[in-house]
Protein backbone atom coordinates (compact mmCIF):
# COMPACT_ATOMS: atom_id res chain seq x y z
CA UNK A 1 0.00 0.00 0.00
CA UNK A 2 2.73 2.26 1.14
CA UNK A 3 4.53 1.20 -1.82
CA UNK A 4 1.99 1.99 -4.02
CA UNK A 5 1.48 5.64 -2.94
CA UNK A 6 4.98 6.52 -3.32
CA UNK A 7 5.05 5.41 -6.70
CA UNK A 8 2.01 7.17 -7.66
CA UNK A 9 3.52 10.49 -6.15
CA UNK A 10 6.12 9.58 -8.48
CA UNK A 11 4.65 9.41 -11.67
CA UNK A 12 2.69 12.64 -10.72
CA UNK A 13 6.27 14.42 -11.34
CA UNK A 14 7.18 16.12 -14.93
CA UNK A 15 7.78 13.56 -17.56
CA UNK A 16 11.33 14.66 -17.69
CA UNK A 17 12.31 14.58 -14.13
CA UNK A 18 10.26 11.16 -13.96
CA UNK A 19 11.93 9.20 -16.71
CA UNK A 20 15.47 9.91 -15.26
CA UNK A 21 14.82 9.33 -11.52
CA UNK A 22 11.87 7.75 -10.52
CA UNK A 23 13.28 4.23 -10.92
CA UNK A 24 16.26 5.55 -8.71
CA UNK A 25 14.08 6.71 -6.37
CA UNK A 26 12.02 4.06 -5.98
CA UNK A 27 14.52 1.65 -5.58
CA UNK A 28 15.81 3.63 -2.13
CA UNK A 29 12.39 3.60 -1.04
CA UNK A 30 12.29 -0.17 -1.64
CA UNK A 31 15.91 -0.44 -0.09
CA UNK A 32 15.02 1.67 3.42
CA UNK A 33 12.09 -0.38 3.81
CA UNK A 34 9.77 3.16 3.19
CA UNK A 35 11.51 4.18 6.40
CA UNK A 36 14.09 7.02 5.41
CA UNK A 37 13.56 10.65 6.81
CA UNK A 38 10.05 11.58 6.14
CA UNK A 39 9.98 9.77 2.54
CA UNK A 40 6.51 10.69 1.69
CA UNK A 41 6.21 14.64 2.94
CA UNK A 42 10.01 14.77 1.02
CA UNK A 43 8.79 13.28 -2.19
CA UNK A 44 5.43 15.95 -1.96
CA UNK A 45 8.34 18.50 -1.59
CA UNK A 46 9.78 17.44 -4.51
CA UNK A 47 6.99 17.70 -6.65
CA UNK A 48 6.11 20.83 -5.26
CA UNK A 49 9.46 21.91 -6.23
CA UNK A 50 9.63 20.29 -9.83
CA UNK A 51 6.37 21.61 -11.07
CA UNK A 52 6.07 25.14 -9.43
CA UNK A 53 10.28 26.52 -9.77
CA UNK A 54 11.72 23.55 -12.23
CA UNK A 55 8.55 23.61 -14.38
CA UNK A 56 8.70 27.68 -14.66
CA UNK A 57 5.12 27.89 -13.64
CA UNK A 58 5.42 30.61 -11.36
CA UNK A 59 6.76 32.32 -14.07
CA UNK A 60 3.69 31.80 -16.81
CA UNK A 61 1.38 32.92 -14.01
CA UNK A 62 3.91 36.10 -13.46
CA UNK A 63 3.89 36.52 -17.09
CA UNK A 64 -0.06 36.31 -17.14
CA UNK A 65 -0.60 38.87 -14.67
CA UNK A 66 2.64 41.47 -15.85
CA UNK A 67 0.27 41.10 -19.86
CA UNK A 68 -2.85 41.72 -18.29
CA UNK A 69 -1.71 45.06 -16.95
CA UNK A 70 0.04 45.60 -20.78
CA UNK A 71 -3.21 44.60 -22.44
CA UNK A 72 -4.83 48.21 -22.21
CA UNK A 73 -1.21 49.73 -23.18
CA UNK A 74 -1.01 47.33 -26.21
CA UNK A 75 -4.25 47.62 -27.77
CA UNK A 76 -4.02 51.66 -27.93
CA UNK A 77 -1.20 50.70 -29.56
CA UNK A 78 -2.13 48.11 -31.83
CA UNK A 79 -5.16 50.21 -32.96
CA UNK A 80 -2.99 53.49 -33.80
CA UNK A 81 -0.58 51.06 -35.67
CA UNK A 82 -3.86 50.13 -37.37
CA UNK A 83 -4.94 52.99 -38.33
CA UNK A 84 -1.82 54.49 -39.41
CA UNK A 85 -1.47 51.24 -41.59
CA UNK A 86 -4.83 52.02 -43.23
CA UNK A 87 -3.82 55.73 -44.17
CA UNK A 88 -1.00 54.50 -45.88
CA UNK A 89 -2.84 52.27 -47.79
CA UNK A 90 -2.04 48.70 -46.64
CA UNK A 91 -4.43 46.44 -48.15
CA UNK A 92 -4.15 43.91 -44.97
CA UNK A 93 -4.99 47.09 -43.04
CA UNK A 94 -7.83 47.30 -44.97
CA UNK A 95 -8.61 43.91 -44.69
CA UNK A 96 -8.80 43.98 -40.85
CA UNK A 97 -10.81 46.89 -40.75
CA UNK A 98 -13.22 44.97 -43.12
CA UNK A 99 -13.19 42.32 -41.13
CA UNK A 100 -13.37 43.85 -37.74
CA UNK A 101 -16.54 46.36 -39.17
CA UNK A 102 -18.72 43.49 -40.64
CA UNK A 103 -18.01 41.70 -36.97
CA UNK A 104 -19.39 44.45 -35.01
CA UNK A 105 -15.62 44.68 -33.46
CA UNK A 106 -14.81 47.82 -32.64
CA UNK A 107 -12.49 49.64 -35.26
CA UNK A 108 -10.84 52.51 -33.68
CA UNK A 109 -10.01 55.32 -36.37
CA UNK A 110 -12.13 54.18 -39.30
CA UNK A 111 -15.35 54.44 -39.94
CA UNK A 112 -17.35 52.54 -42.83
CA UNK A 113 -16.62 55.72 -44.96
CA UNK A 114 -12.91 54.96 -44.71
CA UNK A 115 -13.12 51.94 -45.18
CA UNK A 116 -15.05 52.73 -48.38
CA UNK A 117 -12.28 55.39 -49.43
CA UNK A 118 -9.47 52.90 -48.77
CA UNK A 119 -11.32 50.72 -51.29
CA UNK A 120 -10.93 53.13 -53.67
CA UNK A 121 -7.88 54.60 -53.77
CA UNK A 122 -6.22 51.56 -53.27
CA UNK A 123 -8.25 49.16 -55.84
CA UNK A 124 -6.02 46.76 -55.02
CA UNK A 125 -6.70 43.43 -57.66
CA UNK A 126 -5.63 40.91 -54.62
CA UNK A 127 -3.05 38.85 -56.38
CA UNK A 128 -1.07 38.61 -53.70
CA UNK A 129 -2.11 37.13 -50.53
CA UNK A 130 -3.51 38.86 -47.84
CA UNK A 131 -0.85 38.30 -45.28
CA UNK A 132 -2.20 41.49 -42.79
CA UNK A 133 -2.42 39.81 -39.71
CA UNK A 134 0.00 37.55 -38.43
CA UNK A 135 2.22 37.93 -35.40
CA UNK A 136 5.54 39.09 -36.38
CA UNK A 137 8.88 39.03 -34.31
CA UNK A 138 12.72 39.33 -35.31
CA UNK A 139 13.70 35.81 -36.64
CA UNK A 140 15.84 35.09 -34.12
CA UNK A 141 14.22 36.52 -30.91
CA UNK A 142 10.77 34.88 -32.35
CA UNK A 143 12.66 31.58 -31.91
CA UNK A 144 14.42 32.21 -28.85
CA UNK A 145 11.15 32.93 -27.41
CA UNK A 146 9.40 29.19 -28.80
CA UNK A 147 11.31 27.97 -26.50
CA UNK A 148 9.94 29.27 -23.13
CA UNK A 149 6.58 27.00 -24.17
CA UNK A 150 8.53 24.55 -26.34
CA UNK A 151 11.22 22.43 -25.60
CA UNK A 152 12.00 21.52 -29.16
CA UNK A 153 11.42 24.45 -31.73
CA UNK A 154 11.91 22.36 -35.11
CA UNK A 155 13.01 24.46 -38.49
CA UNK A 156 11.35 22.83 -41.72
CA UNK A 157 14.33 23.63 -44.65
CA UNK A 158 15.18 24.06 -48.16
CA UNK A 159 18.88 21.97 -48.32
CA UNK A 160 21.67 24.13 -49.15
CA UNK A 161 20.27 27.35 -49.35
CA UNK A 162 23.05 30.07 -48.73
CA UNK A 163 20.19 32.98 -46.46
CA UNK A 164 19.53 29.40 -43.88
CA UNK A 165 23.21 29.03 -43.58
CA UNK A 166 23.87 32.86 -42.77
CA UNK A 167 20.91 32.64 -40.70
CA UNK A 168 21.63 29.01 -38.55
CA UNK A 169 24.94 30.40 -37.73
CA UNK A 170 23.73 33.61 -36.40
CA UNK A 171 21.02 32.31 -34.30
CA UNK A 172 23.72 30.07 -32.29
CA UNK A 173 25.77 33.41 -32.05
CA UNK A 174 22.65 34.92 -29.92
CA UNK A 175 23.33 35.03 -26.33
CA UNK A 176 19.79 34.34 -25.35
CA UNK A 177 19.76 31.10 -27.19
CA UNK A 178 22.99 30.00 -25.83
CA UNK A 179 21.91 30.42 -22.65
CA UNK A 180 18.81 28.70 -23.58
CA UNK A 181 19.12 25.57 -25.49
CA UNK A 182 21.22 22.69 -25.23
CA UNK A 183 21.19 20.55 -28.37
CA UNK A 184 21.07 20.88 -32.07
CA UNK A 185 19.91 18.00 -34.11
CA UNK A 186 21.27 18.08 -37.56
CA UNK A 187 19.64 16.09 -39.95
CA UNK A 188 23.37 16.24 -42.37
CA UNK A 189 24.78 13.62 -39.65
CA UNK A 190 24.23 9.84 -38.83
CA UNK A 191 24.48 8.69 -35.55
CA UNK A 192 27.03 5.88 -36.29
CA UNK A 193 29.12 9.15 -36.40
CA UNK A 194 28.11 10.85 -33.07
CA UNK A 195 31.34 10.23 -31.42
CA UNK A 196 33.38 12.08 -34.46
CA UNK A 197 31.11 14.96 -34.24
CA UNK A 198 31.43 15.21 -30.66
CA UNK A 199 35.29 15.36 -30.89
CA UNK A 200 35.06 17.90 -33.87
CA UNK A 201 32.63 20.15 -31.82
CA UNK A 202 34.51 20.00 -28.63
CA UNK A 203 37.28 21.41 -30.73
CA UNK A 204 40.01 18.63 -31.30
CA UNK A 205 42.06 19.19 -34.25
CA UNK A 206 40.82 16.68 -36.86
CA UNK A 207 42.03 16.91 -40.39
CA UNK A 208 39.50 17.37 -42.81
CA UNK A 209 39.28 14.25 -44.49
CA UNK A 210 37.84 12.72 -41.07
CA UNK A 211 35.83 15.32 -40.83
CA UNK A 212 34.06 15.24 -44.03
CA UNK A 213 32.36 12.06 -43.06
CA UNK A 214 30.27 13.71 -40.91
CA UNK A 215 28.16 15.32 -43.72
CA UNK A 216 28.93 12.48 -46.31
CA UNK A 217 28.56 9.17 -44.66
CA UNK A 218 24.98 9.79 -44.38
CA UNK A 219 21.72 7.89 -46.00
CA UNK A 220 21.05 10.64 -48.05
CA UNK A 221 23.38 10.38 -51.54
CA UNK A 222 25.05 13.68 -52.28
CA UNK A 223 22.63 15.98 -50.16
CA UNK A 224 25.36 17.86 -48.05
CA UNK A 225 27.77 18.89 -50.10
CA UNK A 226 26.61 22.94 -49.39
CA UNK A 227 29.22 24.56 -47.67
CA UNK A 228 26.67 25.78 -45.16
CA UNK A 229 26.69 22.80 -43.40
CA UNK A 230 30.46 22.56 -42.57
CA UNK A 231 30.44 26.12 -42.02
CA UNK A 232 27.43 25.65 -39.58
CA UNK A 233 29.27 23.12 -37.70
CA UNK A 234 32.50 25.31 -37.19
CA UNK A 235 30.76 27.96 -35.73
CA UNK A 236 28.94 26.07 -33.05
CA UNK A 237 32.69 25.03 -32.70
CA UNK A 238 33.76 28.12 -32.38
CA UNK A 239 30.77 29.84 -30.00
CA UNK A 240 31.86 26.52 -27.92
CA UNK A 241 35.43 27.64 -27.01
CA UNK A 242 33.85 30.72 -25.81
CA UNK A 243 30.92 29.12 -23.15
CA UNK A 244 31.65 27.02 -19.89
CA UNK A 245 31.33 23.45 -20.31
CA UNK A 246 27.98 23.23 -18.76
CA UNK A 247 26.60 25.46 -21.16
CA UNK A 248 28.37 24.43 -24.35
CA UNK A 249 26.23 23.47 -27.62
CA UNK A 250 25.87 19.91 -28.20
CA UNK A 251 25.40 19.00 -31.98
CA UNK A 252 23.41 15.22 -32.29
CA UNK A 253 23.67 13.60 -35.37
CA UNK A 254 20.09 12.47 -35.96
CA UNK A 255 20.25 10.58 -39.15
CA UNK A 256 19.59 6.50 -39.57
CA UNK A 257 23.16 4.66 -38.65
CA UNK A 258 24.72 3.72 -42.02
CA UNK A 259 28.02 1.73 -42.94
CA UNK A 260 28.57 2.06 -46.75
CA UNK A 261 31.20 -0.24 -47.03
CA UNK A 262 28.05 -2.81 -46.33
CA UNK A 263 25.47 -1.34 -48.48
CA UNK A 264 25.47 -3.17 -52.07
CA UNK A 265 22.24 -2.72 -53.19
CA UNK A 266 18.89 -0.98 -53.41
CA UNK A 267 17.19 -3.53 -50.88
CA UNK A 268 20.54 -3.19 -48.78
CA UNK A 269 19.45 0.77 -48.75
CA UNK A 270 15.91 0.30 -48.18
CA UNK A 271 16.56 -1.86 -45.11
CA UNK A 272 17.91 1.39 -43.38
CA UNK A 273 14.56 1.87 -43.15
CA UNK A 274 12.54 5.69 -42.63
CA UNK A 275 14.83 7.94 -40.82
CA UNK A 276 12.13 9.58 -39.19
CA UNK A 277 12.48 7.17 -36.90
CA UNK A 278 15.87 7.95 -35.93
CA UNK A 279 15.22 11.80 -36.00
CA UNK A 280 12.44 11.47 -33.09
CA UNK A 281 14.34 8.44 -31.43
CA UNK A 282 17.55 10.94 -30.82
CA UNK A 283 14.72 13.98 -29.80
CA UNK A 284 13.28 11.88 -27.32
CA UNK A 285 15.93 9.82 -26.04
CA UNK A 286 19.22 12.54 -26.14
CA UNK A 287 16.91 15.72 -25.46
CA UNK A 288 13.09 15.17 -24.00
CA UNK A 289 13.89 12.25 -21.55
CA UNK A 290 17.64 14.43 -20.25
CA UNK A 291 14.83 17.61 -20.00
CA UNK A 292 16.87 19.85 -22.47
CA UNK A 293 16.24 22.14 -25.49
CA UNK A 294 16.84 21.44 -28.32
CA UNK A 295 16.42 23.37 -31.86
CA UNK A 296 15.91 20.50 -34.87
CA UNK A 297 17.11 21.54 -38.71
CA UNK A 298 15.61 18.83 -41.33
CA UNK A 299 13.99 18.89 -44.48
CA UNK A 300 9.98 20.39 -44.42
CA UNK A 301 8.48 16.88 -45.03
CA UNK A 302 10.10 16.10 -42.36
CA UNK A 303 8.54 18.34 -39.88
CA UNK A 304 5.03 19.44 -41.22
CA UNK A 305 2.75 19.04 -37.60
CA UNK A 306 0.39 17.15 -40.43
CA UNK A 307 2.42 14.30 -41.23
CA UNK A 308 4.84 14.07 -44.46
CA UNK A 309 3.12 15.16 -47.52
CA UNK A 310 1.73 11.40 -48.10
CA UNK A 311 0.27 12.04 -44.48
CA UNK A 312 2.07 9.38 -43.04
CA UNK A 313 3.87 10.08 -39.47
CA UNK A 314 7.14 12.21 -39.69
CA UNK A 315 9.24 13.53 -36.95
CA UNK A 316 7.40 15.93 -35.42
CA UNK A 317 4.02 13.71 -35.33
CA UNK A 318 6.36 10.85 -33.70
CA UNK A 319 7.79 12.85 -31.30
CA UNK A 320 4.05 14.77 -30.58
CA UNK A 321 3.13 10.87 -29.99
CA UNK A 322 5.25 10.68 -26.68
CA UNK A 323 5.47 14.08 -25.69
CA UNK A 324 2.36 16.17 -26.79
CA UNK A 325 2.80 19.67 -27.19
CA UNK A 326 6.80 19.92 -27.29
CA UNK A 327 7.53 21.02 -30.66
CA UNK A 328 7.07 24.59 -32.35
CA UNK A 329 7.10 23.63 -36.08
CA UNK A 330 8.92 26.95 -38.21
CA UNK A 331 8.95 26.48 -42.04
CA UNK A 332 11.04 28.60 -44.35
CA UNK A 333 8.55 31.04 -46.43
CA UNK A 334 10.45 29.69 -50.01
CA UNK A 335 7.56 30.46 -52.03
CA UNK A 336 7.19 34.22 -51.24
CA UNK A 337 4.02 34.06 -48.94
CA UNK A 338 4.55 36.72 -47.29
CA UNK A 339 5.97 38.82 -50.23
CA UNK A 340 6.23 42.39 -50.82
CA UNK A 341 3.32 42.80 -47.26
CA UNK A 342 6.29 41.85 -45.30
CA UNK A 343 7.85 45.41 -46.01
CA UNK A 344 4.56 46.74 -44.50
CA UNK A 345 4.84 43.92 -41.73
CA UNK A 346 8.38 45.40 -40.84
CA UNK A 347 7.15 48.95 -40.79
CA UNK A 348 3.75 47.99 -39.03
CA UNK A 349 5.42 45.79 -36.14
CA UNK A 350 9.12 48.34 -36.05
CA UNK A 351 10.71 45.23 -36.84
CA UNK A 352 14.17 46.08 -38.62
CA UNK A 353 14.61 46.01 -42.11
CA UNK A 354 16.42 43.52 -43.92
CA UNK A 355 16.28 41.44 -40.71
CA UNK A 356 14.82 37.82 -40.65
CA UNK A 357 10.73 37.82 -40.02
CA UNK A 358 9.21 34.96 -37.64
CA UNK A 359 5.55 35.08 -38.74
CA UNK A 360 3.68 33.13 -35.81
CA UNK A 361 0.22 32.10 -37.89
CA UNK A 362 -2.16 30.54 -34.96
CA UNK A 363 -5.64 32.44 -35.17
CA UNK A 364 -4.16 34.70 -38.05
CA UNK A 365 -5.21 35.15 -41.35
CA UNK A 366 -2.20 33.76 -43.35
CA UNK A 367 -2.54 31.03 -40.91
CA UNK A 368 -6.44 30.13 -42.45
CA UNK A 369 -4.58 30.40 -45.96
CA UNK A 370 -4.99 26.96 -48.08
CA UNK A 371 -1.72 24.92 -49.05
CA UNK A 372 -1.72 21.11 -50.61
CA UNK A 373 -4.88 19.92 -50.99
CA UNK A 374 -6.54 22.93 -49.31
CA UNK A 375 -5.34 22.26 -45.74
CA UNK A 376 -4.75 25.19 -43.68
CA UNK A 377 -1.11 26.41 -43.26
CA UNK A 378 -1.44 26.78 -39.53
CA UNK A 379 -2.32 23.07 -39.37
CA UNK A 380 1.23 22.37 -41.21
CA UNK A 381 3.11 24.94 -38.91
CA UNK A 382 3.39 27.11 -36.21
CA UNK A 383 5.56 29.96 -38.28
CA UNK A 384 6.74 31.17 -41.15
CA UNK A 385 10.32 32.17 -41.34
CA UNK A 386 11.34 35.08 -43.58
CA UNK A 387 14.76 35.31 -44.97
CA UNK A 388 13.95 37.41 -48.09
CA UNK A 389 12.38 37.22 -51.36
CA UNK A 390 11.86 33.74 -53.03
CA UNK A 391 14.67 34.98 -55.77
CA UNK A 392 17.25 35.34 -53.23
CA UNK A 393 16.92 32.50 -51.59
CA UNK A 394 20.26 31.01 -53.88
CA UNK A 395 21.22 27.40 -52.96
CA UNK A 396 25.39 27.55 -52.20
CA UNK A 397 27.65 24.97 -53.99
CA UNK A 398 30.91 23.66 -53.20
CA UNK A 399 33.40 24.76 -55.89
CA UNK A 400 33.09 23.99 -59.10
CA UNK A 401 35.15 20.80 -59.67
CA UNK A 402 36.01 20.63 -55.66
CA UNK A 403 34.99 17.16 -55.13
CA UNK A 404 37.40 14.60 -55.03
CA UNK A 405 37.44 11.78 -58.29
CA UNK A 406 38.01 8.83 -55.76
CA UNK A 407 35.01 10.37 -53.69
CA UNK A 408 33.36 10.99 -56.99
CA UNK A 409 33.40 7.49 -57.63
CA UNK A 410 32.13 6.24 -54.44
CA UNK A 411 29.13 8.82 -54.75
CA UNK A 412 28.42 7.38 -57.92
CA UNK A 413 28.01 4.03 -56.58
CA UNK A 414 25.67 5.19 -53.94
CA UNK A 415 23.56 6.93 -56.88
CA UNK A 416 22.90 4.04 -58.69
CA UNK A 417 22.05 1.86 -55.53
CA UNK A 418 19.90 4.32 -54.29
CA UNK A 419 18.05 5.95 -57.51
CA UNK A 420 19.72 3.17 -60.43
CA UNK A 421 20.81 6.05 -61.96
CA UNK A 422 23.58 9.00 -62.11
CA UNK A 423 21.32 11.17 -59.84
CA UNK A 424 24.16 12.76 -57.91
CA UNK A 425 25.64 13.86 -60.65
CA UNK A 426 22.65 16.54 -61.12
CA UNK A 427 22.38 17.37 -57.70
CA UNK A 428 26.02 18.67 -57.04
CA UNK A 429 26.39 20.23 -60.79
CA UNK A 430 29.39 21.70 -61.41
CA UNK A 431 31.38 20.80 -58.34
CA UNK A 432 31.55 16.76 -59.55
CA UNK A 433 33.07 18.02 -62.73
CA UNK B 1 36.92 30.92 -15.07
CA UNK B 2 36.78 32.02 -11.27
CA UNK B 3 33.53 34.03 -12.20
CA UNK B 4 31.62 30.89 -13.05
CA UNK B 5 32.65 29.47 -9.74
CA UNK B 6 31.72 32.06 -7.58
CA UNK B 7 28.49 32.37 -9.52
CA UNK B 8 27.71 29.01 -8.09
CA UNK B 9 28.20 29.44 -4.51
CA UNK B 10 27.18 29.49 -1.95
CA UNK B 11 25.77 26.22 -2.13
CA UNK B 12 22.35 24.67 -0.74
CA UNK B 13 23.44 22.30 2.37
CA UNK B 14 21.79 19.14 0.55
CA UNK B 15 24.08 20.30 -2.60
CA UNK B 16 27.41 20.63 -0.33
CA UNK B 17 26.30 17.53 1.59
CA UNK B 18 26.29 15.58 -2.07
CA UNK B 19 29.57 16.97 -3.21
CA UNK B 20 31.23 15.75 -0.28
CA UNK B 21 29.90 12.39 -0.68
CA UNK B 22 31.00 12.36 -4.41
CA UNK B 23 34.07 13.98 -3.29
CA UNK B 24 36.17 10.15 -2.45
CA UNK B 25 34.38 8.40 -5.00
CA UNK B 26 31.23 7.30 -7.64
CA UNK B 27 28.19 6.55 -5.68
CA UNK B 28 24.58 5.57 -6.69
CA UNK B 29 21.71 7.41 -5.10
CA UNK B 30 21.07 5.23 -2.02
CA UNK B 31 25.07 5.28 -1.47
CA UNK B 32 24.83 9.09 -1.64
CA UNK B 33 22.01 8.89 1.27
CA UNK B 34 24.27 6.59 3.30
CA UNK B 35 27.41 8.64 2.92
CA UNK B 36 25.82 11.96 3.83
CA UNK B 37 23.93 10.18 6.95
CA UNK B 38 27.48 9.38 7.80
CA UNK B 39 29.58 11.93 7.24
CA UNK B 40 26.96 14.12 9.43
CA UNK B 41 26.99 11.51 12.01
CA UNK B 42 23.28 11.41 11.56
CA UNK B 43 22.60 14.88 12.03
CA UNK B 44 21.66 16.09 8.41
CA UNK B 45 19.46 13.22 6.42
CA UNK B 46 18.98 13.32 2.63
CA UNK B 47 15.40 12.32 1.33
CA UNK B 48 15.40 11.09 -2.38
CA UNK B 49 13.07 13.93 -3.80
CA UNK B 50 15.84 16.33 -1.92
CA UNK B 51 18.68 14.32 -3.61
CA UNK B 52 17.07 13.80 -6.66
CA UNK B 53 15.71 17.18 -6.96
CA UNK B 54 19.43 18.88 -5.98
CA UNK B 55 21.31 16.11 -8.82
CA UNK B 56 18.69 17.43 -11.23
CA UNK B 57 20.56 20.91 -11.20
CA UNK B 58 24.05 19.75 -10.03
CA UNK B 59 24.24 17.78 -13.14
CA UNK B 60 22.47 20.74 -15.71
CA UNK B 61 25.32 22.84 -14.37
CA UNK B 62 28.40 20.68 -15.24
CA UNK B 63 28.89 20.04 -11.13
CA UNK B 64 28.04 16.09 -11.46
CA UNK B 65 27.66 13.83 -14.26
CA UNK B 66 26.70 10.43 -14.18
CA UNK B 67 29.82 7.98 -14.19
CA UNK B 68 28.77 4.19 -16.08
CA UNK B 69 26.69 1.95 -14.54
CA UNK B 70 28.19 -0.68 -12.03
CA UNK B 71 26.57 -3.84 -10.61
CA UNK B 72 27.44 -5.28 -7.46
CA UNK B 73 27.42 -9.18 -6.85
CA UNK B 74 24.48 -10.51 -7.81
CA UNK B 75 23.18 -6.86 -8.07
CA UNK B 76 21.29 -5.05 -11.49
CA UNK B 77 23.30 -2.31 -12.51
CA UNK B 78 22.99 1.41 -10.60
CA UNK B 79 23.69 4.16 -12.38
CA UNK B 80 26.65 6.28 -10.73
CA UNK B 81 27.23 9.61 -10.46
CA UNK B 82 31.01 11.45 -10.55
CA UNK B 83 31.98 15.12 -9.52
CA UNK B 84 33.13 16.53 -12.74
CA UNK B 85 36.55 19.27 -12.16
CA UNK B 86 34.16 21.92 -11.80
CA UNK B 87 31.88 20.64 -9.27
CA UNK B 88 35.49 19.52 -7.34
CA UNK B 89 36.44 23.52 -7.92
CA UNK B 90 33.39 24.55 -6.63
CA UNK B 91 32.97 22.75 -3.87
CA UNK B 92 36.91 23.43 -2.51
CA UNK B 93 35.42 27.17 -3.20
CA UNK B 94 32.84 26.41 -0.91
CA UNK B 95 34.60 25.32 1.79
CA UNK B 96 36.91 27.74 1.88
CA UNK B 97 33.81 30.22 2.41
CA UNK B 98 32.93 28.16 5.05
CA UNK B 99 36.49 28.01 6.70
CA UNK B 100 36.28 31.89 7.12
CA UNK B 101 32.60 31.99 8.24
CA UNK B 102 33.88 29.46 10.93
CA UNK B 103 36.77 31.75 12.11
CA UNK B 104 34.93 34.71 12.05
CA UNK B 105 32.25 32.66 14.24
CA UNK B 106 35.15 31.63 16.79
CA UNK B 107 36.37 35.19 16.63
CA UNK B 108 33.39 36.99 17.96
CA UNK B 109 32.05 34.16 20.14
CA UNK B 110 35.77 34.25 21.25
CA UNK B 111 35.36 38.40 21.96
CA UNK B 112 31.73 38.02 23.14
CA UNK B 113 32.73 35.65 25.88
CA UNK B 114 35.73 37.65 26.95
CA UNK B 115 33.62 41.00 27.26
CA UNK B 116 35.13 42.87 24.38
CA UNK B 117 31.87 43.27 22.21
CA UNK B 118 33.37 45.21 19.48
Amino acid sequence: MKRSFYKCLLWLHPAGFRDRFADEMLWIFDETGGQGPRPFTDVLISLLRQWTFHSGVWRIAFGALASCLLLAGWWHFQEAALASALRRGNPGALKEIKHRHASGMPCVGASGDVIRAAETESGRAGSQVDTGGCDVADGVQGIVAAFQHHRVVMIGEVHGLEPTGEFYRRLIRDRKFQETVQDIVVEFASRNNQALLDRYIAGRDLPIGEVRHIWRDTTKVASWESPIYPQWLAAIRDVNKGLPPSRRLRVLAGDTAVDWRKIYTHADWEALGDNNVSFADVIVNEVLRRGHRALVVLGTNHVTKSGDRNGDEDTTTRVESRYPGSTYVVLLDNRGLLGPPAQELVRLHRVSQNEPILCELAGTPLGDFPVNHGTPLSNKADALLYLGPPETLTRAFPPAGSLEPTYMKEVDRRSMIEWGELRDRKLLGAAAE
Amino acid sequence: MKEEVTAMLPLSPAALHILLALAGEDRHGYGIIKEVARQSEGHYKLGSGTLYDNLEKLMDRGLVKEATARSGKGEPARRHYRLTDFGRRVLEADLVRLKRVLRESRLHLRAAESGKVS
